[in-house]
């Protein structure tokens, strides 16, 4: 495209685009934000370095940083398919991860 | 598979940059303006109920705590889930304060809380001969917002704090040069003018910006992030009780009525212990559940350290009917812990002193500008690509009007706030909250005015509104009450006082710099008058020489200095 037609108002194509893109990265984003958080969480308490509230703490005010990149990468994405993928996929194997870890944790 | 989004990183951040900010700018510039002018509620208040002298006046606090239990009985013959008797504290409460919860009706639902303000010398609510939301009523909506459930604002206001951190990191890593941009500032150039506005009035406060934004979102940590929380406790009544009790402590822990009546221990005793165990005056207040009942636990609080940024402080718990103090295990500090009470006591800043409560107003009023610049950039930018004769399409338009009425419209509203204060007559039922409506019905006004007139006239004409409204409320002031300049500032008036004078002369100021920037918008739309096309188009030779090398010409794609244009990319800005 050159710089004119950009200048031309969106298609309709382009604001579907538009909103696939943006739940893409809505959905996917807090996906991984919260395999991930729940993955820290599991990590830090099996480990022993913190007792599970410090743990649950530090893993939801890390995550909120981690949502922020999220967000970004799926921006920066080719496509939104490539959304799902990159952070879905990850999202999906973490949170497996931190129920296999959280088995018995809750109260 | 791939969609049109592709382009370079810079390209896609600034796309998101744009479009984040775009769509919470409003809120946010809300969220800045309320939040800066409620960091001075008490202030406020005091301009604002100006014949009231709030003080506790050397009443012991062993006295005020009684005087507050018994107003609390006397107001909760049907019984009460809850009381709170909360002492005056230097700027931060300036009298005596009860809150009651009576008990759930019999459907079960919880009630709402009621408070009132008590004259600590005979522990009777304070006569207001006019009723005043006062400058809590600004500062609540900061968070709480108006005219909608608690609930509801407070998840609006958690997505556009989140919007806020997404759009200052993204403002970040598309910009190369935040030191030079700190020093670059090209007036009368158009839509670089308004850029430099914009990345000089982010870069200046940067740090400011991203505490506030990320400790705005640890107010409600688990509110707006639950997934952590949900994963590791489970869900369910017994899990929050859990985590609550694990993470705040047993201390904090909801009390089950018994249902037989008890009388309640003499406080006196019970205070005594507290303050032996502390320091003598460092009772915060006390609250009761279940009072009157068997079960009837009290909770007595430390007051932070003053000037502390910690929230360390400590809270006794005790049997209130035996008198007798509970040895509750209590939450060992943890480094989270230690580290979101840093966040909230640096969000509110209540430790700071007169000089960093300024710097703090300032900062704040810095992030209503960058939101506005941006605004207005946006619409600049657009405007400027437009070919000679080309009309402005009909979103172009309107959001270059609902900037004026947005922008102009609050600080207007907030004015007309303070003038409704000091003109609805105090008999008048409701007035409190009469004078909130004035605020946003001056605001529906100014959008109203924005959306008939032409946009630089619009701006002209809300400009010198907003410069006639703040400079003539120290005269309504001195016309309508006893408070005025004359008399409150100090070495010339009788009653030297620095928070009244410094109001009226607060708002003198901004009075004076709105009387300024209306000034400026007048040459600004006599000049575009003389040539419609912006001065610093691309053909004008005088745009590009005469900065060599420091930016990129001003073609469309310029939001944030890029590295060079890609002419391929297909990212439309939004």
């Amino acid at each position: 495209m050159t710089p004119m037609a950009r200048r031309s108002a969106p298609t309709p194509a382009y604001r579907l685009q538009v909103a696939w893109r943006i739940a893409a990265a809505v959905f996917a984003s807090f996906a991984l934000t919260s395999a991930f958080g729940a993955l820290l969480a599991a990590a830090l308490m099996r480990s022993g370095a913190l007792p599970r509230p410090s743990a649950v703490q530090a893993a939801t005010l890390l995550a909120f940083c981690v949502w922020c990149g999220a967000v970004m990468w799926a921006f920066q994405s080719r496509s939104a398919a490539r959304v799902w993928l990159n952070q879905g996929v990850p999202a999906l194997l973490m949170g497996i991860l931190a129920w296999w870890l959280l088995r018995g944790a809750s109260a | 598979m791939k969609d049109g989004f592709k382009g370079g990183w810079r390209q896609s951040m600034s796309w998101l940059h744009t479009w984040v900010g775009l769509v919470s700018a409003l809120l946010l510039y809300f969220m800045f303006v309320t939040g800066s002018v409620g960091y001075f509620n008490t202030e406020v208040d005091r301009w604002m109920r100006q014949e009231t002298q709030a003080g506790a006046g050397g009443v012991l606090p062993v006295q005020m705590v009684q005087r507050g239990l018994a107003r609390l009985h006397a107001v909760s013959a049907g019984g009460a889930k809850e009381w709170y008797v909360s002492l005056p504290e230097g700027r931060r409460r300036l009298d005596l304060q009860i809150y009651w919860q009576a008990l759930p009706g019999p459907d079960g639902r919880e009630a709402e809380y009621k408070e009132e303000n008590l004259d600590p010398a005979t522990g009777q609510p304070r006569v207001e001969p006019r009723k005043t939301g006062g400058g809590n009523a600004l500062y609540r909506m900061h968070w709480a917002l108006h005219y909608m459930p608690e609930k509801v604002a407070m998840y609006l206001v958690g997505v556009a704090t989140m919007f806020m951190f997404i759009a200052l990191v993204s403002g970040i890593v598309v910009h190369k040069k935040i030191f030079k941009d700190f020093f670059t500032f090209r007036p009368a150039k158009g839509q670089r003018s308004w850029l430099d506005a914009h990345n000089v009035s982010s870069v200046m406060a940067l740090p400011f910006f991203l505490v506030i934004t990320y400790s705005g979102l640890v107010f409600y940590t688990y509110e707006y992030l639950p997934s952590v929380k949900l994963a590791v406790y489970g869900s369910g009544e017994q899990a929050e009780r859990a985590f609550s009790r694990e993470v705040y402590g047993e201390v904090y822990a909801e009390v089950a009525r018994s249902g037989t009546p008890a009388p309640m221990a003499p406080i006196g005793p019970m205070l005594a212990q507290a303050e032996a165990r502390w320091v003598a005056g460092s009772v915060s207040g006390l609250s009761i559940q279940q009072p009157g009942d068997a079960h009837a636990r009290l909770l007595i609080y430390q007051r932070d350290p003053a000037g502390s940024v910690s929230r360390l402080s400590e809270t006794l718990a005790f049997d209130a009917v035996s008198g007798r103090m509970l040895d509750l295990p209590a939450v060992a500090p943890s480094g989270p812990g230690i580290f979101s009470g840093v966040m909230l006591a640096l969000h509110e800043g209540h430790f700071a002193g007169p000089l960093l409560r300024w710097l703090y107003f300032a900062s704040g009023l810095l992030g209503a500008a960058m939101i506005a610049t941006g605004m207005v950039l946006w619409t600049t930018k657009r405007r400027q690509r437009l070919k000679a004769g080309e009309p402005a399409h009909a979103g172009l338009r309107f959001v270059e009007r609902m900037n004026v009425g947005s922008i102009m419209g609050l600080p207007i509203g907030i004015a007309v706030y303070f003038w409704a204060n000091r003109l609805i007559p105090a008999e008048l039922p409701g007035r409190e909250d009469w004078e909130m409506h004035a605020l946003f019905i001056a605001w529906a006004l100014a959008l109203v005015h924005a959306g008939l007139r032409p946009v630089q006239r619009a701006w002209v004409e809300q400009l010198a509104t907003g410069a006639a409204l703040y400079a003539l409320l120290p005269l309504v002031n001195a016309a309508t009450a006893d408070v005025h300049l004359a008399r409150t500032l100090p070495g010339l008036g009788t009653h030297g006082d620095w928070v009244l004078a410094g109001f009226d002369l607060t708002l003198l100021a901004f009075g004076v710099a709105f009387a300024f920037a209306s000034a400026w918008a007048v040459r600004t739309s006599r000049r575009g008058a003389a040539g419609p096309k912006a001065p610093d188009n691309p053909a004008n030779p005088q745009a590009s020489p005469a900065q060599p090398a420091m930016h990129m010409p001003s073609t469309a794609e310029s939001t944030i200095a890029w590295p060079a244009n890609k002419p391929d990319s297909s990212w439309p800005t939004p």
